[in-house]
């Protein structure tokens, strides 16, 4: 016998594998996707991948990742840093490399858990190394792989997975993928997919859409980001935390913990002018000429 | 004749695209993976088709081009290695 690295892509099913032991030891819903969880219909095998994906249910997501801890998985990046969609978490363990944990897909606006609840009542069986995993039904997939390319920022395997998964099924697929992003309010993110964007002029996510499709500039981002936010009181934390606030250094400055209402004014008072032209354009209104 | 079969809580993969068989086994949830290269992926390979002790030295034998007196004494010690670590289980 000779020890050996142990290939990548080997790896990453063993990853699924491991994953898919411990939800069914403790009773947790999880969907495999993207990488060797795709139907062979849908995959292509010049898209290797980097880690292992998990759809999790997500009232159980804050179980699941006490047990992955439990045995041996340590948290890489969270759900509030991993991406602005904040729908993932990166886990890596010794022996199985990375896995995403997520708790939504972006793109997918229905509640969580319903939208959860309805690609598991659709969900499929994979031999992922030898081991049964359930999987979404193959046309979540394809639309699944159509919400991924959305946000690619036109990138040549976005295109390349636009083109399995969309271009060429058929029209009875294309139409039930329509069908299911509606059911699942996907609709903009498919659009933005599929170059449509234009049909939701008055989507408040649209211009972020426009931006993770076809990419843009970090403050075309970030105005994307406060149209996208629902809430007065959200957009104003993207505002601050998009422009690098920083707590603790403020904390300093003022002697004390900063309330949400001073660290708005920090933000303000830093950058000046140019914080009211940003401001403006996110709102429609023009700076003052001074 | 002792029989040999995958283990419940083990995964495996046969690693595709290199020179000489390869395939890694593990259990899951927690491992170790042991990766297995050539004669010893040969014989992993040749348990996980089932059957009994006969039939797996028969076939690493032919996969090596080897009488089966020849590689017996070696197939079945690693087999009664692969037991050990929990990754096969014995039937009959």
């Amino acid at each position: 016998m000779t020890a050996v690295p142990i290939d990548l892509q080997a790896r990453i099913r063993l990853a699924h594998a491991a994953v898919q032991a411990l939800a069914e030891r403790h009773g947790i819903d999880l969907l495999h996707v993207k990488g060797p969880a795709l139907d062979a219909t849908l995959s292509r095998p010049d898209r290797p991948s980097s880690d292992a994906d998990v759809l999790v249910r997500p009232a159980q997501v804050p179980a699941f990742t006490r047990h992955l801890r439990e045995h041996g998985w340590r948290l890489v990046t969270d759900f509030a840093s991993g991406s602005a969609f904040e729908h993932a978490a990166n886990y890596h363990h010794d022996h199985w490399g990375y896995v995403d944990v997520h708790r939504v897909f972006p793109g997918i606006m229905l509640d969580p858990d319903e939208a959860f609840e309805r690609l598991w009542s659709e969900r499929g069986t994979t031999l992922i190394a030898h081991r049964p995993c359930p999987v979404p039904g193959l046309l979540d997939q394809a639309l699944v792989l159509c919400l991924h390319a959305a946000r690619s920022m036109g990138g040549v395997r976005a295109a390349r997975d636009l083109e399995v998964a969309w271009h060429d099924g058929d029209d009875d697929r294309r139409r039930w993928i329509r069908e299911r992003a509606r059911e699942l309010r996907a609709e903009v993110a498919l659009a933005a997919a599929l170059g449509e964007l234009d049909q939701h002029p008055d989507d408040r996510t649209a211009a972020l859409w426009r931006f993770y499709s076809e990419g843009g500039s970090r403050i075309d981002e970030w105005v994307a980001r406060i149209k996208a936010a629902p809430t007065r009181r959200a957009r104003i934390g993207i505002a601050v935390r998009g422009l690098g606030v920083n707590r603790e250094f403020a904390a300093m400055e003022l002697g004390h913990e900063p309330s949400r209402r001073e660290l708005v004014g920090i933000f303000f008072g830093r950058f000046g002018t140019a914080s009211r032209l940003l401001v403006g354009r996110v709102t429609g209104r023009r700076g003052r000429r001074t | 004749m002792t029989g040999y079969r995958v283990a419940p809580d083990v995964a495996w993969v046969q690693v595709a695209h290199t020179s000489a068989p390869a395939a890694v086994a593990a259990r899951v949830p927690d491992g170790p993976p042991l990766a297995l290269q050539g004669p010893s992926a040969v014989i992993w390979l040749s348990a996980v088709e089932g059957g009994d002790a006969t039939d797996v030295v028969d076939r690493v034998a032919l996969a090596a081009g080897e009488h089966p007196e020849t590689v017996e004494q070696a197939v079945l010690e690693f087999l009664d290695d692969l037991v050990a670590r929990g990754l096969l289980t014995t039937t009959g």
